[in-house]
């Protein structure tokens, strides 16, 4: 009765709320692939020929090809400034660990309208402004503190006996990390490989104060907003959300998918008592 | 119908396909304390949240004071639960706990503040009304818990095993508490539970239920001393029970041939006793006397001691009989004193068999 | 952590310094001034400014939270395990995608020929300028945000204890006063979390303002925008930026203090003996 009503309601509710958040998604979507130069409809025909006249642009490839030179450098000095700060704050406790973790965490809480002018403010001063580096740069700053967040989450999961079991045994502590924690962290840091290329390929405001003549593909894209042409950014648009989407995707399975059942395997080879991943049930 | 507090009419409910309450039904009476006691998964938490309109019924009906509960929603029903882990808002100070019921009721202000002191101060609390729920003890917030169900007034009181999170010692206070708040207020409690001896101290009823199904109702000498069937009789008390064929008829009193022996039973009034037919009785743990008491009685047996158990001011002991049965005698802590056996030794036990009960339904 | 210290904080503390310093004839200046501020603080453009920008920020927040929060709460209390976590994923995802792109798309959804105006010209009902207003603003905001502030109230939601909501129904609370006094003030803290975020980026986002909203609606964010590219006058830009920040962690820190004011100390210090 009024009860299924009411549940009927909610789900409406949630279907809204996807169809507005994916909206923008699938539409820049649907018109990359219209033939039509407007983009509305109806349809006219399904044509790449967007996709096509975007590789032809000099602008954008070569943004492209910034996008994911700057991403890739990115990916690994942040997951290895996160991961490494993780463990450190996971092993040790030290004096000023409230303020480390707060430091580490900060940058994405900051507008980044202000921390782009900062930065840009910084690198001037110390020379470093105006190219892609310190795009990478900044891009490192935000960055790393998801990387932080990803692999911190997987090493609390993880059982520290373990590591201890290793050097009892005679293995040094270096050994110790290679041989028990990197397999056991390895779902969380590709994952933070994938999010912090994400964060970098995406980035847009601090790109746009900080970069010079040399730009990544989201200031290319704001840039050609302000002209004429419009039809290549649909599909321009789409390369990026569908790079990003990809990026994402995945390093939601690695720690989702690849983490539960890894760690079972480990749980099991190690005799350990049974691995605890259930989900919350529903009353 | 109404001049019952609650009754239940074959109420069935399934949760997937299984069912965990199927065909209950049951009267209770204004001012009753029944005690549902049963094991785990034996359907009494789900008959208390029936009652209380936490779950719906897939087949039968509730009635609570001769109205039909059915269609009504937990919040339309006047029957306040007194929860195992308290359920107190934490966010809440200890008044405003106590007045949430009322406040729901819409009772204006001024009553509803004299009414959280009156019940907080009716279950001994009256200094805490204005205490964050985190700076008390355990037994303090199952006070809290109650006073918040006794401020409406109910003519229905639940409780889901109440002092289930309390320490021992607190935990047998606790009981003549409730048991003289009972009495005092005259509302009725149906109290769920998996403590045994909880229940046989504080109810005036008690219902037995296992598998869904209600096994036996009734007072608690009644359900300890006369259980109505095997169930009852292993899970309420400490006994024994023998199943064979009855191979002998002499007015009251029949023989039965069981693998362990022969043994006399008297039966009770009303039972007519078929010779050739299947029969279990049951003999109570602490109507066997030992070898060592003195003269041995019609009924016995000889078994080896094989364990020991001493739970305060009762002791069990435990025989293995010849054909392999575990026999149980229950004695007082002192009396043991007297049962100078080892363990290995062999030794035997009797009883009279006015002191067997025959079960009604083997 | 080094590579923070070099480049974060002393980027920060750089920007304090920075506006104070002036800008004379496009050199800059390290004399140590308040001019920045008197200047800034004293004009009524900025004035109007200032207070555009924050009220902006604020209907943002708070629509968004309103908004999010029925949708948080279908997802916590009224679907199944492996639906929500479908939906988690569905949420994280749009969250790391370009947030220029999607605003660039949902200028074609909302331009006077594009889909929304079309579909309502079938029926017949005359086109919607949408394009250039608040409005249009506060859609844009929103697409940067929902997804976070239901991630974050979802959170909160689902740690909610059951048992209250049924304590809650048990002594007469219905389906809409269980959600007011149960389910809220056990989530309060994921919800204020969930509006200080929508709020902070609300309130320093600029491409949303630019993109959609009109050109006279100009935004702390924007102002802070124009000022870098053109004239490189960093020390007002730093001066803004810094307002900003300040306004930030007062609205933020009275958001808290709203939600979770100092509790009172008991009346009676005694302690009980009765267990």
């Amino acid at each position: 009765m009024s009860d299924r009503l009411i549940k009927y309601g909610f789900r409406l509710y949630i279907v809204l709320g996807f169809a507005f958040i994916f909206a923008p998604i699938v539409s820049l979507m649907v018109f990359a692939f219209n033939e039509d130069r407007f983009p509305s409809l109806p349809w006219r025909g399904f044509s790449t020929r967007w996709f096509e006249a975007v590789f032809e642009t000099p602008e954008f490839t070569s943004a492209l090809k910034n996008s994911l030179v700057v991403g890739a450098i990115v990916a690994v000095i942040a997951t290895f400034l996160g991961g490494t700060a993780a463990y450190f704050l996971n092993r040790w406790n030290f004096r000023g660990k409230g303020v480390y973790l707060g430091i580490a965490v900060l940058p994405p809480c900051i507008p980044l309208v202000i921390l782009g002018l900062a930065l840009l403010i910084y690198l001037k001063e110390i020379g470093l402004s105006g190219s892609l580096t310190s795009v990478v740069i900044s891009h490192v700053v935000i960055a790393s503190a998801f990387a932080l967040g990803i692999v911190r989450m997987r090493l609390t999961e993880m059982d520290p006996s373990l590591e201890q079991a290793a050097w009892n045994l005679g293995s040094s502590q270096w050994r110790a990390i290679k041989e028990v924690v990197l397999p056991q962290a390895l779902p969380a840091i590709v994952a933070a490989l994938l999010i912090t290329m994400a964060v970098s390929w995406d980035e847009f405001i601090i790109s746009w104060f900080v970069s010079g003549l040399d730009v990544t593909l989201p200031v290319a894209i704001f840039n050609e907003l302000q002209g004429q042409v419009r039809a290549r950014i649909n599909a321009i648009g789409t390369i990026v959300f569908g790079v990003t989407i990809l990026l994402v995707v995945l390093a939601q399975v690695a720690l989702f998918v690849w983490a539960k059942t890894g760690s079972r395997r480990l749980a099991v080879a190690t005799d350990e008592a049974g691995y605890e991943g259930q989900p919350a049930t529903e009353v | 119908m109404a001049d019952k507090a609650v009754v239940l009419e074959n109420v069935v409910k399934r949760f997937d396909q299984v069912a965990a309450v199927s065909g209950v039904s049951l009267e209770i009476d204004h001012g009753e304390f029944v005690a549902f006691i049963g094991p785990s998964g034996c359907g009494k938490t789900t008959t208390l949240r029936l009652i209380a309109g936490l779950e719906e019924p897939s087949e039968g009906a509730v009635y609570i004071d001769g109205r039909l509960m059915n269609k009504l929603k937990p919040w339309e029903r006047e029957t306040p639960l007194v929860w195992q882990n308290f359920a107190l808002f934490p966010y809440l100070t200890v008044a405003k706990n106590v007045e949430f019921g009322l406040k729901m009721r819409k009772v204006e202000k001024a009553t509803r503040r004299q009414k959280v002191r009156e019940a907080l101060d009716k279950v001994g609390i009256g200094e805490l009304a204005n205490r964050q729920i985190a700076q008390l003890s355990g037994g303090q917030k199952q006070r809290v818990g109650l006073a918040r169900a006794l401020v409406t007034d109910p003519t229905v009181l639940l409780l889901d095993e109440p002092l289930g999170s309390l320490d021992a010692h607190l935990r047998v206070r606790m009981q003549s508490e409730l048991r003289a708040l009972q009495r005092e207020t005259g509302i009725t409690f149906v109290y769920v539970t998996h403590n045994q001896s909880e229940a046989l101290a504080m109810a005036d009823r008690i219902v037995v239920m296992d598998l869904g199904k209600v096994q036996q109702a009734g007072s608690p000498q009644e359900v300890y001393r006369t259980p109505q069937n095997r169930f009852v009789a292993e899970f309420v008390g400490t006994n024994n029970i023998f199943s064979g064929r009855i191979t002998g008829v002499e007015g009251r009193r029949i023989t039965v041939e069981t693998p362990t022996g022969a043994f006399k039973v008297q039966t009770q009034d009303g039972i007519q006793p078929v010779t050739g037919d299947e029969a279990s009785f049951v003999i109570a743990a602490d109507r066997i006397s030992t070898a060592y008491e003195g003269e041995l009685a019609e009924n016995r047996v000889e078994g080896r001691l094989t364990g020991k158990e001493f739970v305060g001011a009762v002791a069990t002991l435990f025989l293995e009989l010849p054909d392999g049965t575990e026999f149980k005698v229950q004695k007082q802590e002192h009396q043991i004193a007297l049962v100078s056996a080892e363990l290995g030794d062999s030794f035997a036990v009797s009883w009279e068999p006015e002191a067997a009960f025959l079960l009604p339904n083997p | 952590m080094i590579w923070q210290a070099v480049f974060f904080i002393a980027a920060l503390v750089f920007l304090v310094l920075m506006s104070f310093w002036i800008v004379e004839n496009f050199r800059l200046v390290r004399s140590y001034t308040i001019d920045n501020w008197t200047e800034l603080l004293w004009s009524g453009l900025f004035h109007q400014v200032y207070i555009r920008t924050l009220v902006y920020a604020l209907v943002a927040a708070v629509a968004a939270t309103v908004l999010a929060f029925p949708f948080a709460y279908a997802l916590a209390f009224k679907v199944s395990p492996g639906a929500r976590r479908l939906a988690i994923m569905l949420l994280i995802t749009p969250f790391f995608t370009s947030y220029v792109v999607r605003l660039y798309s949902w200028q074609l959804i909302l331009a006077e020929d594009g889909i929304i105006n079309k579909a309502l010209a079938e029926v017949g009902l005359g086109p919607i300028g949408m394009l250039g207003t608040p409005f249009a603003t506060l859609i844009g905001y929103m697409t940067l945000f929902l997804p976070l502030v239901t991630l974050l109230i979802l959170l909160s939601l689902v740690n909610v204890d059951r048992d209250l909501v049924e304590a809650a129904n048990n002594l007469g609370a219905g389906r809409v006063r269980s959600v007011f006094s149960v389910v809220i003030p056990s989530a309060k803290i994921g919800i204020v979390f969930a509006f200080s975020f929508a709020f902070i980026l609300a309130f320093g986002d600029f491409i949303a303002p630019t993109l959609l909203g009109s050109s006279n609606d100009v935004t702390l964010s924007i102002l802070l925008n124009s000022k870098i590219k053109s004239g490189a006058d960093f020390p007002e830009a730093a001066t803004v930026a810094l307002v900003m920040v300040v306004t930030l962690l007062v609205v933020v820190f009275a958001a808290f203090r709203a939600a979770f004011p100092p509790q009172k100390k008991s009346a009676t210090p005694q302690q009980e003996s009765l267990a």
